[in-house]
């Protein structure tokens, strides 16, 4: 995916300024920056659920900036959210059914049954990330571990190429955290091209091929997770030098 | 416990729904041999008509979520299309039926093409616009197409209506109980438009419709194109309101633009209300009621609007989800406490309960 001067007014306010980047086959892309940066209305921008003003969007050569969230969804570009959001009054399973079936067909016209293949996918998405025991939980009874698997297993059951995750571990304790940097590493091996937003540094810097940090709409850093530490500007504007200096010591460790 | 939450891939023999909609079948079915009053199979008929009407008009405003009130406008040109064939080319009334469902569903694509991008009020009060236009341009309609003067025949039939465009030709059949043929005739389009409701309501659309309910921003992103999906709908409900103008002008053998006016719509929203709102059996329900109620107050007919408002408003305000509703609490109260002693299967029960209860459920019992 090609990004090129993509920009997001709203009213006066640039929340994505001029942003040109590339998101390669395969790798994971992780997208970090202080508050307000504009990192969840780019990824807004690149779903159409807030369209760009202006700029560029290309997917495997297809330009998405003006393509309404479901189509974006049907070319492979699957995305999750910052709050825990599903749909409430339904199962587990109805949830991931209604994914999985609407999602990833390129049916144009929706039959009378959910058929055989989506069940046998469901059922095998349900375990590769762990819900099956949850599977007839209503959703808004789930815990928030579960509801970040969910979002994950939702999005993985519309079969993208580009997954692009916004905060996954937000609010978990350590232990969960682990849980989802595996799940995502398991992703990543099935060559989905994941994308992720998260103020989890460590989170961050574990998972991803590349590091792209915004400030203020447009692009702070670009590069290495390796090199993310010692770049004075993120260090200044997001990190600040004492947090830089315990990630430096535990990811030394 | 896993084999309990695991879905299996069997697929359930029969929904309650189904059952439900046999047994009331078979009971239609057996009806006219115990009913020996001419008026009465006529005002049966006449239910069977409005609970089509009003099973479709619950899918599209209930479960779709496309407030239109211009249902009877599909009614309508289902109707006149029927009328319109029959009197001017002689075409037979069943073939005029069906026809009157295809051009149902033109209009509603019409409709549905210039409402659909709006949302909730603006599509009610552009639906509402569009009924209430029908309305005055059949009643104005002066243009003779046959004749001129005392002779002067106009295409709609102005605000006299058509008639004499022919029925389904029961009389030469069945003599003088000429009206069970036309009440199997609707009973037959109302099983047709009750198992398309199921099937939808049942079905991934009603799910994608829940969705769109539950969080729109995250259906949209599952590939659930709002527009789309309601279109569709729409139109297929289309079908069955047109089919019902149908039955309803060969059966009355006449068809007049009151079936447009406000009265009616006011009848028919209360059998939406009473029965309940986006509840698959809500339509049957009202309609049935609201039926019963109308034939008590017949000499009342000065105070039926007046009436028919209140019922509505009795509704709104204390019993929103209508009496197939409150039917589902108190039988899942019942179930919830049997529940208790049956573990899962009993929690299964309860959620059958539910409007958009579904197969699913069904099949982990199965294994337990």
């Amino acid at each position: 995916m090609r990004c090129q001067g993509v920009t997001k007014k709203f009213g006066a306010l640039a929340a994505v300024d001029d942003l040109n980047f590339t998101v390669k086959e395969g790798e994971v892309l992780g997208v970090g920056g202080p508050n307000g940066a504009g990192k969840t209305a780019l990824f807004d921008a690149i779903s159409g659920v807030n369209p760009s003003t202006s700029g560029v969007i290309e997917f495997d050569e297809v330009r998405i900036e003006r393509m309404p969230p479901d189509q974006v969804c049907s070319i492979g570009l699957s995305r999750t959210f910052q709050l825990n959001s599903g749909f409430d009054s339904l199962t587990v399973l109805e949830n991931l059914m209604i994914s999985c079936y609407f999602g990833a067909s390129k049916r144009k016209i929706p039959g009378a049954f959910f058929d055989a293949k989506t069940r046998d996918e469901v059922t095998e998405t349900m375990e590769f990330v762990g819900l099956a025991d949850f599977a007839h939980e209503e959703v808004r009874n789930l815990p928030v571990y579960q509801r970040k698997l969910l979002m994950i297993g939702s999005a993985m059951s519309r079969k993208p190429k580009l997954l692009m995750l916004d905060e996954p571990v937000g609010g978990l304790n350590p232990s969960e955290i682990d849980k989802i940097l595996e799940l995502v590493e398991r992703i990543s091996a099935r060559s989905v091209t994941v994308m992720l937003i998260e103020h989890v540094m460590r989170f961050l810097m574990h998972l991803s091929d590349r590091v792209l940090i915004l400030n203020r709409g447009r692009r702070l850093f670009e590069g290495l997770p390796s090199d993310v530490l010692s770049d004075r500007n993120v260090v200044e504007v997001y990190l600040g030098e004492r947090s830089a200096n315990a990630l430096r010591s535990q990811m030394s460790t | 416990m896993t084999v309990q939450t695991r879905p299996t891939h069997r697929r359930s023999a029969a929904s309650p729904d189904y059952l439900i909609l046999i047994a009331l079948l078979a009971v239609g079915i057996v009806l006219p041999y115990f009913m020996d009053s001419r008026y009465a199979m006529s005002q049966l008929t006449l239910f069977l008509i409005w609970a089509t009407v009003v099973s479709q008009w619950n899918i599209v405003m209930g479960f779709a979520g496309i407030f239109s009130l211009a249902q009877l406008v599909l009614f309508a040109v289902g109707g006149y299309t029927a009328a319109i064939l029959g009197k001017y080319f002689g075409t037979d009334m069943f073939l005029g039926t069906l026809l009157g469902g295809a051009a149902a569903v033109c209009a509603s694509l019409l409709i549905g093409f210039a409402c659909l991008r709006l949302r909730g009020i603006y599509v009610a009060l552009l639906t509402f616009a569009i009924a209430q236009a029908a309305f005055l341009l059949i009643n104005s309609d002066t243009n003779c197409i046959i004749g001129s003067g005392q002779t002067c025949q106009t295409l709609t039939g102005g605000p006299r209506g058509l008639s004499q465009f022919g029925d389904y030709g029961f009389r030469q059949l069945l003599g003088r109980n000429y009206i069970v043929g036309n009440y199997y005739v609707a009973l037959t389009a109302l099983a047709l438009a009750v198992t398309f409701s199921i099937v939808i309501v049942r079905g991934p659309l009603g799910f994608a419709f829940k969705a769109l309910r539950d969080n729109e921003t995250v259906a949209v992103c599952s590939g659930i194109n709002r527009y789309k999906y309601q279109l569709l709908v729409f139109a297929f409900s289309a079908f069955f309101t047109g089919i019902a103008g149908g039955v309803y002008a060969a059966h009355f053998k006449v068809i007049g633009p009151s079936v447009l006016g406000f009265p009616l719509l006011a009848f028919l929203v209360s059998m939406l209300v009473v029965g309940g709102l986006g509840r698959l059996w809500g339509p049957v329900v009202g309609a049935a009621l609201l039926m019963l109620v109308d034939e008590q107050l017949k000499e009342f007919t000065e105070y039926r609007n007046l009436g028919l408002g209140a019922i509505i408003i009795f509704f709104i305000v204390l019993l929103p989800d209508g009496v197939a509703g409150m039917i589902e609490r108190v039988s899942k109260k019942f179930r919830g406490q049997l529940g208790e002693k049956q573990g899962h299967w009993g929690r299964w029960r309860t959620r059958l309960g539910m409007p958009m209860g579904n197969k699913l459920h069904k099949q982990s019992s199965a294994n337990s």
